[in-house]
């Protein structure tokens, strides 16, 4: 409530039954005993209406109200340390109209590295009586926020005048270490599943429309659910997890009827026929020919396949595992996921950006040409000096008499005219002049103008006719000055903060705090913020950012070998592929670059090694060791899309490599591994590649 | 005497000499820190700006201090008092021109925003002239050469390490004002105004003794350049007044 009007600056929360309370039985008795006591002065009653209107005024002036915030973080309240967490938020406003901004933030204490801050920020309306509910999405630690203060995320309503709500919620017995598994459809689903897995059962309309949701997820059970129901954002969302590497499992059977949705058949490993009495398996069950690996099956008929959907699997169980029976026992243990620790392992940040950025030569104008720019200046300026001075005797042509009296008086030229050297002086001005514009050219340069040099390197992958590609980045900065620090990535990318070393022999390294905001960026998209500290000690500090990415982007390369052997390759990405190859077994198809919307033919060539060639250390030098550990990298998580042990037909491999200013303050260098594999058992079948959109089918 | 002078006279065979042994200085001083090739984690722990910004300030400081020698020695018998003033104050300014290029490729090194640019020369341009006065004073004592090598130079380094490790010689510090105008940093204690204010008296305490010696001793000392620019001086004289660099 504020008390003496907005732009005074006194609030006081006082909530509704308190303001009741005060409204009648206390506001009653104060009237009545001050009637009491000035009844009969003259100068009772004025001062009594005076007071009355002053109060009532100051009401009116200022308002009251009252705002309460409610959250509720992750499924059923539980998430996944260090991944993107859904936080729910309820507002409850009763009051005058508000603006202002919604910001849910979390400070930890990372040991050795520093203290951090993440908040997403939002900007909100609300009206009377406004019951707003917000989702946000952000990653949560379980660190504590100080010794002896445990995790927990805070929540602030702040408005012009200051801050208006805050509520904390304790993270403490909430946490858990390993992806969760999600159980959709009707009936209930066993407490522990025959895989070993404890699942947390969700209703369809509690499915979240955004993929930063899943990010704790590592599957997804599809029971008996009527799929036409979701919203096409939930369709959206889950496709873009399944891409990034979830498993989505359904569990099909007579209810197939229930879950048919042309979405999920695209997806399915199987291309489904209908649903029919199986008599070798004495149940209801899909039938169709499969277009996945089948992993269980009973005589003839496949019972569990799976497929391949980006980085991820889908899962098909011809019955509905639900049931008992041998069968089903059997094909719950062809479901049984690997080990929790991998799926941890596969996404989890680390600091390979900034570990290989530290290795990068700044970008600073070259010490040999600035050094002969200053000296040509210097060179000039002498010149220029000894022309001004009537020194030596030989370029001004001064007698030895003339130069005998210069050396002694105040001003060598007091007598304008004598002398020669006029056009040699006024070349010698110009030359001065030249190579400050010449210097002013060469430090126009972006790449040493903008305040901050940044390095993004990783790996996009590409399911091709999927239309979608997963990309994985390493984002480093090094901020030269107290610039903002800012980068801007699609509106649903998860962005995880990586801690940059801190500057040796620190005796305190919590004393730098990080603070890294996100919110929508004026032209949408996602901005991210960061504020570094700027000094120690009273001392100037540079410092590193960086950031893990990992984001779902619409992207399609697609592939057509034609009977001859020929290849051909269209690009519908963004970005120019350079030194694009595909490896088929024994086969290399060099396509050279590939412009964004171009096509190109190549003709089959023998490759002994499936894999990209070695970088060209001397030509490409620091960037070839950036190279070399980003195939490594990718080979270490993906050795099924990658490298000698895939099991994909063919592989594209190329490069994207880019550099320039991406934005006033920043310069960036952009290296990124792109790998294309095909569609399972589809991968040779795409047509009309000439004028494709390589939009989503 | 009078105070306007043709546009040659700025140019005299003794401050120009000294400026530009000064520039030469800076260059080689710039070669010394620049981060000829610095990968990014050793970028992060270098402090080459700190011993530029430092070295960098006594070797203006010593020129300025020159410049108001030569002032003291050569135009007494050109120029007002008033006129020389003017024209030393403008002389640091010109000198501060010459070095620009050099600071500009320092700053390209990433160490200075070019916003600052304006607030830097400002703060080094009340340091100048402000040692410029003092340097104008020397000049007017009546010391020997020696006399004055040692008086200049024990000014400035006084000045330098007396600012830095003396507290109530802080105030006065050209290193922290420059750390100010260069990142910004404003330590506890110290203000910008206090320095300005205190530059500002403190040149012209410098140039107050050196107008008030002309009071006593006329607009000359009776030896140097009024002798010589009436073809009356000794060159053996001059050389004994020549401001050392």
């Amino acid at each position: 409530m504020s008390v003496l009007g907005p732009g005074l600056g006194l609030h006081v929360r006082v909530s509704r039954p308190a303001l009741d309370l005060l409204s009648f039985r206390s506001l009653r008795f104060a009237l009545s005993f001050a009637l009491s006591k000035l009844r009969g002065r003259v100068w009772g009653l004025p001062l009594l209406v005076g007071l009355a209107a002053g109060a009532v005024a100051s009401v009116e002036v200022g308002g009251w109200a009252e705002t309460q915030i409610s959250g509720e973080i992750g499924f059923r309240d539980r998430f996944v340390a260090d991944r993107y967490v859904p936080v729910r938020l309820r507002v409850v406003h009763d009051g005058p109209p508000f603006t202002g901004m919604l910001v849910v933030s979390q400070t930890v204490e990372i040991p050795l590295r520093g203290r951090r801050t993440i908040e997403v920020r939002r900007p909100v309306r609300l009206g009377p009586g406004a019951r707003p509910r917000y989702e946000f999405y952000l990653p949560l630690s379980p660190l504590p926020v100080a010794e002896g203060r445990g995790p927990e995320l805070q929540v602030e309503l702040i408005g012009p005048e200051g801050l208006r709500a805050r509520t904390v919620l304790p993270l403490g017995d909430r946490t858990r270490f390993f992806p969760e598994t999600l159980l959709l459809g009707e009936g209930s689903y066993p407490r522990l599943l025959p895989t070993g897995e404890t699942g947390i059962e969700l209703r369809e309309e509690e499915l979240p429309g955004d993929w930063r949701a899943y990010d704790g997820v590592r599957r997804i059970y599809l029971g008996r659910i009527s799929l036409g129901q979701l919203l096409p954002e939930q369709k959206e969302a889950l496709e873009k997890w399944l891409v990034s590497g979830g498993e989505l499992v359904v569990l099909g059977g007579e209810n197939f009827w229930m879950q048919d949705d042309p979405w999920l058949r695209r997806l399915l490993p199987l291309r489904v026929r209908g649903v029919e009495w199986v008599a070798d398996l004495e149940r209801t069950a899909i039938v169709g020919r499969p277009r996945g690996e089948v992993l269980y099956r009973v005589g003839e008929y496949p019972v569990v396949l799976r497929g391949r959907w980006g980085l991820g699997h889908v899962y098909l169980a011809t019955l509905d595992l639900r049931d008992a029976g041998p069968i089903e026992q059997a094909a719950w243990q062809a479901l049984q996921p690997p080990p929790p620790e991998e799926a941890r392992e596969r996404s989890v940040a680390s600091d390979l950006g900034i570990e290989l950025f530290q290795k990068k030569r700044v970008l600073l104008p070259g010490a040999l040409t600035l050094g002969g720019i200053l000296l040509a200046y210097l060179g000039g300026l002498a010149g220029l000096a000894m022309i001004v001075l009537r020194r030596p005797r030989w370029l001004v042509g001064l007698s030895r008499w003339e130069e005998a009296e210069v050396a002694t008086t105040a001003s060598p030229i007091e007598r304008s005219g004598r002398g020669g050297g006029g056009w040699v002086g006024l070349l010698l001005a110009g030359w001065v002049l030249w190579i400050g514009l010449v210097l002013g050219l060469y430090l126009r340069q972006p790449a040493f103008t903008r305040s901050t040099q940044a390095l993004e390197i990783g790996y996009v992958f590409s399911q091709s006719g999927s239309g979608w590609g997963v990309q994985e980045a390493w984002y480093s900065a090094l901020r030269r000055r107290s610039a903002p620090l800012a980068v801007l990535r699609g509106e649903a990318a998860l962005l995880y903060p990586v801690e940059a070393p801190r500057p040796p022999g620190r005796a305190d390294p919590l004393a730098l705090p990080v603070r890294l905001s996100l919110q929508r960026g004026p032209e949408g998209g996602l901005l991210a913020r960061w504020t570094l500290p700027v000094r120690e000690e009273g001392r100037p500090v540079r410092l590193l950012a960086g950031l893990y990415v990992r984001e779902v982007l619409p992207l399609d390369v697609r592939v057509r070998f034609s009977p001859s052997g020929e290849a051909r390759v269209y690009n519908a990405t963004p970005w120019t592929l350079r030194r694009t190859t595909i490896y088929r077994g024994e086969t290399r198809y060099a396509f050279g670059d590939v412009p964004p919307g171009g096509l190109r033919e190549a003709k089959p060539s023998p490759s002994r090694d499936p894999v990209l060639p070695p970088p060209r250390q001397e030509a490409e030098g620091f960037f070839a060791s950036v190279k070399t550990r980003l195939y490594e990298e990718a080979l270490r998580r993906y050795p099924e899309v990658l490298g000698p042990e895939a099991d994909v037909p063919w592989t594209l491999q190329a490069w994207v490599e880019e550099e320039g200013p991406t934005s006033p303050w920043e310069y960036r260098e952009t290296r990124f591994l792109v790998l294309v594999f095909p569609p399972d058992g589809e991968g040779e079948e795409d047509a009309d590649l000439e004028g494709s959109p390589g939009g989503r089918s | 005497m009078s105070d306007r002078l043709p546009w040659d006279y700025w140019f005299d065979h003794r401050s120009w000499p000294a400026t530009f042994i000064f520039l030469i200085l800076v260059f080689v001083l710039w070669g010394l820190t620049y981060p000829w090739d610095y990968r990014v984690g050793e970028f992060l722990r270098s402090s080459g700006e700190a011993l530029f910004l430092g070295l960098f300030l006594f070797l203006f400081g010593v020129l300025a201090v020159t410049l108001g020698q030569v002032e003291a020695q050569l135009w007494a018998g050109r120029l007002s008092p008033r006129g020389q003033l003017v024209h030393l104050v403008v002389r640091v300014a010109v000198s501060l021109l010459l070095v620009l290029p050099l600071g500009w490729a320092f700053a390209a090194s990433g160490f200075l925003e070019p916003g600052r640019f304006p607030l830097v020369l400002g703060i080094l341009w009340l340091y100048g002239t402000m040692l410029a006065c003092f340097g104008w004073w020397v000049g007017r004592t009546g010391l020997s050469e020696l006399g004055q090598f040692n008086l200049k130079y024990a000014g400035v380094i006084g000045l330098l390490l007396g600012s830095v490790g003396l507290p109530w010689l802080r105030g006065l510090s050209p290193y922290t004002a420059l750390e100010y105008a260069v990142w910004g940093l404003r330590p506890a204690g110290w203000s910008p105004e206090v320095a300005v204010v205190a530059w500002v008296g403190l040149g012209a305490l410098g140039a107050g003794a050196a107008m008030a010696s002309y009071r006593r001793r006329g607009d000359g000392n009776g030896r140097g350049r009024r002798a010589d620019l009436q073809g009356q001086g000794s060159e053996g004289e001059e050389e004994r007044w020549r401001p050392s660099t």
